[in-house]
């Protein structure tokens, strides 16, 4: 029987198709532990030999943002199971970013809650190694995480990128913001304010014991974290970060020093934009297949 | 021979006989085309109210659709899902928040969230000077309906649900006040519609369905209606 060439392509195509499968993704929703909301989260499984790789999102964003679904498409296309939560930020299946001027009430504590809660899904999943990727502050929080107790749910790596920190008069963190959420929380006010955070310039509109909890996360801390790490870490760092006007260029200096495998992509924004986005996947990618 | 002697006449006999019968004709050309011009009026006129009142319609209808997905965009919005879940800031929430975003559109007079048994989350006290019809501390029925103050003064009051995003439970309402006669007048473009002539012809409050009804407005004058003199 002679085939056209044509009718082999599209059989080939079709064959390929029936064989690897589309990519299905599943929408997770998950109980907070300790309260009453729900959390969700993108999965899509992959191969059963290689690990999960948990993507956590940047400030305030959710798992939609493009740099998640750029790292979350690379690690899907080579087999690896991703899950991309969305940190509920105390609101129940949040869908969307928040406002800065949103009313904020979570916290650094409530975040690491529910970051190990997705951890313990995957595992309870049956995944026997779990990578952690995290971008932007979202790095800083699953360094958090991993300084606690997390032994038993078999993290193999972790990686950060965009890593910075959330507390330093340079950020424009303001000790008078400080002082007043301070005195609020010694007096037992909860009364929400306007303060100074990240890029919300006087506009963060937080509860003082939400704003002061992720305070914590100073340039001290990161630092010493990353130091304390005993699963293997590694930070992808973009040369052309406008963070690094503020926190100044020693900063990759102090990642060099530390532990962490620091990985520079040159010319890269931020969130590893346009071309920068195939640097990002491709090392990615080099990290996950060696953990 | 007699016929010869009936036409055989002076000129002025044949001159008035034309006279007369040419005036004749003027006159009928005269009235018909006087009576094609009222014809004409008569049509545009009817024409102008036809055009003026599908157009007004269709806008109204239009524009209770588009508050109608504007009150349903805020029922999945993030914030309005906070608030319903945990209302310990609804009252900073509500007076700082809410109206500095850009779901609260312009024409809002008050938006208030009322939890699954339908009472308001907490019973602010609006300013009168600022809402005249201040939305209830129950909602009593879901049915839209229209506060109608003077002729040009009327609030549209709508309520819509928020559901559970997992379950599709009912999880509160937002209950809306809405400046209905700016709306209509700011988000619609009237071609054939004067618009500084809406007015409403009924005071008290009706149901949103017969509400239509209860506002008054005039055709633009146009062209042909001005060279008529209508």
């Amino acid at each position: 029987m002679k085939v056209s060439p044509l009718k082999s392509i599209i059989l080939l195509s079709l064959l390929t198709l029936f064989i690897n499968g589309p990519v299905q993704a599943e929408n997770i929703t998950l109980n907070v532990p300790h309260s009453n909301l729900k959390a969700d989260a993108e999965y899509v499984a992959g191969d059963a030999d290689k690990s999960a790789v948990l993507i956590l999102h940047g400030f305030l964003t959710t798992n939609r943002f493009h740099t998640v679904i750029s790292m979350a498409r690379a690690l899907q296309d080579e087999g690896y199971t991703t899950l991309a939560p969305t940190l509920t930020l105390n609101i129940s299946k949040r869908q969307k970013a928040i406002k800065c001027n949103a009313i904020h009430t979570h916290s650094l504590e409530d975040d690491i809650i529910e970051i190990k809660a997705w951890i313990k899904w995957l595992h309870n999943k049956g995944y026997q190694k779990v990578t952690l990727l995290g971008h932007s502050s979202g790095s800083q929080e699953l360094l958090a995480t991993l300084l606690t107790d997390t032994e038993d749910l078999n993290i193999n790596g972790a990686i950060f990128t965009s890593l910075f920190y959330l507390n330093g008069e340079e950020l424009g963190i303001s000790k008078q913001d400080i002082e007043s959420a301070t005195q609020a929380v010694s007096k037992g006010l909860t009364r929400p304010s306007k303060y100074s955070f990240l890029f919300c310039k006087n506009n963060y509109y937080s509860t003082p014991n939400s704003f002061l909890s992720y305070l914590k996360l100073d340039r001290q801390y990161v630092t010493e974290a990353l130091d304390k790490l005993t699963i293997p870490s590694y930070t992808i760092m973009g040369s052309a970060d406008q963070r690094y006007q503020s926190v100044g260029q020693n900063w990759l200096e102090v990642l060099e020093k530390s532990k962490t495998h620091l990985i520079m992509v040159e010319g890269a924004n931020h969130f590893f934009s346009s071309e920068h986005e195939f640097d990002l996947q491709d090392h990615i990618i080099d990290i996950v297949n060696t953990l | 021979m007699r016929l010869q002697k009936v036409l055989t006449q002076p000129i002025n006999v044949y001159f008035v006989t034309f006279l007369v019968t040419g005036v004749f004709i003027l006159l009928f050309l005269i009235w018909s085309l006087y009576s094609q011009s009222q014809n004409i009026q008569q049509t545009v006129i009817e024409k102008s109210f036809s055009q003026a009142q599908e157009e007004f319609t269709n806008n109204f209808n239009a524009s209770i659709n588009h508050l109608t997905l504007e009150l349903k965009t805020l029922s999945e919005w993030d914030e309005v899902h906070q608030q319903l879940q945990d209302p310990s800031y609804y009252f900073f929430w509500h007076n700082e928040r809410l109206k500095e975003s850009v779901l609260f559109k312009k024409n809002y007079e008050q938006i208030e969230l009322y939890n699954a048994d339908k009472k308001r989350l907490i019973p602010i006290q609006t300013d009168a000077s600022q809402t005249l019809v201040e939305l209830p501390p129950e909602i009593q029925t879901l049915e839209p309906k229209v506060i109608i103050l003077s002729a040009t003064e009327a609030h549209l009051i709508l309520f819509q649900t928020v559901l559970d995003r997992e379950d599709q439970q009912i999880i509160g309402y937002i209950g809306a006040s809405i400046d209905l006669l700016s709306f209509l007048i700011q988000n619609n473009d009237f071609t054939y519609v004067n618009k500084s002539t809406i007015q409403f012809s009924k005071l008290g409050e009706v149901s949103l369905k017969t509400a239509l009804s209860y506002i008054h407005y005039e055709p633009v004058a146009n062209q042909q209606q001005i060279i008529y003199g209508a």
